[in-house]
């Protein structure tokens, strides 16, 4: 036989029909909302609390040369080399702070076999047929090399800036070394996981020439950087490692390729807690230890990195976060007030059941059916329509259900607990005197 | 047979004990009519919902049948009120968006009495209020004399042994209001109590007895 209450909830519900339409459409929009809500804000919590790890207790700057007009010389005069190793040892080695070598340029990779959407300028729609170049490998043989972004970086920041590696290894202070007898070694973004082995050979174009490479590590997917003012994504970058020997199988490179070399070594990044003038003047004496005339100057890593990010993080996906915080918050309050009102405007319904012989847990099933069935369906719509969405968003379905699920919790028990709360304080006897 | 002893009860508000009943000594017996009388506020009401098990005396006794009902658990209460008490108020207190039928099975779902058993019933007591053939009518179609028929036929289904009317006719006509009485006269004879509060003077003369209450104590 038919429950009392779901029997009630029967008759109830025709005649109820559009508040319970109503209800219904709030709990989902709530419950959906509130899904959304908390996968952006873990979202933005992951976001800040690397922004905090990264940018929390150390002030970031930048050196940068001098070496324009006039005094371009202190670049190519006879002694520059020497100039250069010292100032790149001294900063690398320096008690006052932290150095990086960080530099973003593209690289060109030869046979490129990886999706085209990682190729360079894909997103401006360049012409990605441009996007090649023809170059000389030490067999004699000439390489295509397609153009992708590439990262080149020191020693130390795949590991201080918690770059993860899913397949492979990091670099090795070995790699930082370029010698004749081994390939480079390269660290791919996540996208070219599926077309690229681990170990496998490929060529890289490397001061004029296609070099040999060899694939030593996979990123994980997601793997970022934050770089001149915001989350770069490193799935489509190849990174490169900064050589610091000056000299290649024993031989001196040309003046230019030094050249080029130090702008990679020299520009790069500074980690500490000391001021900007602090390090400037750090920096000046450096510069005249290691002999040049102009000073390498320090600017903020980037003017407006910090600024940038607060804007970043408040922009679409603030107002996302905002705006379905605001749409539960209201749900669930309506939710509420709508419950407990129903309990007022069905006085003289609970009365009439109380006078015909029932009790007061009897009447109460009523209305906790009703809640329960409620949030019950809610859910397995809202559900149903998170997840047919899914192919648009990507969301993960399994985090999906369980989200909505607590959600669902949520805007069953608020309404519930309360409900419960008036119901059994108020006094369904009295109702009957006065009410009926 | 009903034995109420030295019924007391103040409502405690927050500002004041409100005394609606003290002393209330009253015996009904099966097939008595008794009717309470009073002013507005005297105490009347209270001391129904007492008696229909809905409120805790103060002090005193209620005895039914040999059992003391006053003073215990309320799932006990509950199945004496369940099994023995049938309600009947002044504004008919039916469901309006329910029909005739469904208003009157209300008790026995209420009970769990099974479907079939319940059509039967709820035809037999329509019947003997002369409602059968407003069976599948709403409420707000009767008028007031037949909607207090279709709640005296709900009232009476569940076999109740004691009838409480509270003001049954304070919202009809004359003509209308001795037909009620007299069915629930008929009630009293066919071997129930019947306790009905009333203003009417005129129904003295259909009752047993009558008891007349002012300021929550017996006249
Ligand atoms: N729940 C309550 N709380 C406080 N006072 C009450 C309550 N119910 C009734 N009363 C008071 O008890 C007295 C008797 O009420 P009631 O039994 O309803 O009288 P009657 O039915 O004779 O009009 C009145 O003074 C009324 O104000
Ligand atoms: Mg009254």
């Amino acid at each position: 036989m038919e429950h009392f209450a779901i029997e009630e909830y029967r008759y109830n519900f025709k005649i109820n029909f559009k508040s319970i339409i109503i209800t219904f459409f709030l709990s989902i929009t709530g419950i959906v909302c509130m899904g959304l809500a908390i996968t952006l804000l873990l979202q933005t919590s992951d976001e800040v609390e690397k922004y905090k790890e990264t940018f929390e207790e150390k002030q970031y700057y930048t050196i940068m040369d001098n070496f324009v007009g006039d005094n371009e010389s202190e670049l190519t005069g006879e002694e520059s080399l020497i100039c250069l190793k010292e100032f790149s040892d001294l900063v690398r080695n320096s008690e006052y702070f932290d150095y990086y070598m960080l530099y973003d340029q593209q690289v060109y990779i030869e046979d490129y076999k990886g999706n085209e959407k990682n190729i360079y300028g894909y997103e401006y729609s360049a012409d990605l047929d441009k996007m090649t170049k023809k170059l000389p490998a030490a067999d004699g043989s000439n390489k295509i090399c397609t153009c992708v972004k590439g990262f080149w970086m020191g020693e130390n920041v795949i590991n201080d800036f918690g770059i993860q590696i899913q397949k492979g290894a990091c670099f090795e202070q070995k790699d930082f070394t370029l010698t004749t007898e081994s390939p480079i070694s390269v660290i791919l973004g996540s996208n070219y996981a599926d077309e690229y082995e681990m170990g496998e050979s490929i060529y890289v174009d490397f001061i004029f020439a296609a070099r040999e490479a060899k694939v030593i590590g996979i990123l994980e997917e997601g793997a970022n950087l934050y770089y001149r003012g915001k989350f770069v994504n490193l799935d489509r970058c190849v990174i490169m490692p900064i050589f610091l020997n000056d000299d290649y199988n024993g031989q001196a490179l040309y003046r230019f390729e030094t050249n080029h070399f130090y702008t990679l070594r020299n520009s790069g990044l500074i980690a500490t807690k000391l001021s900007m003038e602090d390090i400037q003047e750090i920096i000046t004496e450096y510069s005249e230890k290691a002999g040049f005339a102009t000073s390498y100057y320090v600017t903020e890593y980037d003017g407006t990195s910090k600024k940038t990010f607060s804007i970043g993080i408040r922009d679409i996906q603030f107002l996302l976060t905002l705006l379905s915080v605001l749409i539960t918050a209201i749900a669930l309050m309506l939710l509420t007030i709508f419950y407990l009102n129903k309990i007022k405007r069905n006085k003289r319904y609970y009365a009439i059941l109380m006078m015909n012989g029932s009790n007061k847990k009897q009447i109460y099933g009523i209305l906790f059916c009703e809640i329960v069935l409620l949030i019950f369906f809610a859910y397995v719509l809202g559900t149903a329509i998170v997840i047919s969405l899914s192919p648009l968003t990507g969301t993960d379905l399994l985090m999906t259900a369980g989200l909505l699920f607590v959600s669902s919790l949520l805007f069953g028990l608020v309404p519930l607990l309360s409900s419960t709360l008036v119901f059994f304080k108020s006094d369904l006897v009295q109702y009957m005197m006065e009410e009926i | 047979m009903l034995e109420v002893t030295n019924l007391n009860k103040t409502y405690n508000t927050y500002n004041s004990n409100v005394h609606a009943l003290s002393n209330i000594i009253l015996t009904v017996k099966k097939c008595e009519f008794v009717v309470v009388m009073g002013e507005s506020g005297c105490g009347k009401s209270t001391l129904l919902n007492i008696i229909a098990g809905l409120l805790a005396p103060t002090d005193g006794t209620i005895v039914y049948n040999g059992d003391i009902i006053t003073g215990r658990k309320k799932s006990d209460l509950q199945e004496y009120r369940c099994r023995h008490v049938g309600i009947i108020l002044q504004n008919f207190s039916l469901l309006n968006d329910r029909t005739v039928r469904q208003n009157v099975e209300l008790p026995l779902r209420i009970r769990k009495t099974d479907k079939k058993q319940r059509g039967t019933l709820v035809e037999k007591y329509l019947e003997k209020v002369g409602m059968l053939d407003k069976i599948d009518v709403f409420p707000n179609q009767l008028s007031g004399g037949q909607k207090q028929r279709v709640a005296i036929a709900r009232a009476l289904i569940s076999n109740p042994d004691i009838i409480l009317a509270d003001e049954p006719t304070g919202a009809l006509d004359k003509a209308n209001a001795e037909q009620i009485v007299k069915m629930l006269r008929e009630i009293a004879d066919s071997g129930k109590m019947v306790i009905m509060v009333t203003h009417n003077m005129d129904v003295i003369k259909m009752c047993d007895r009558c008891i007349t209450l002012s300021d929550g104590k017996m006249i």
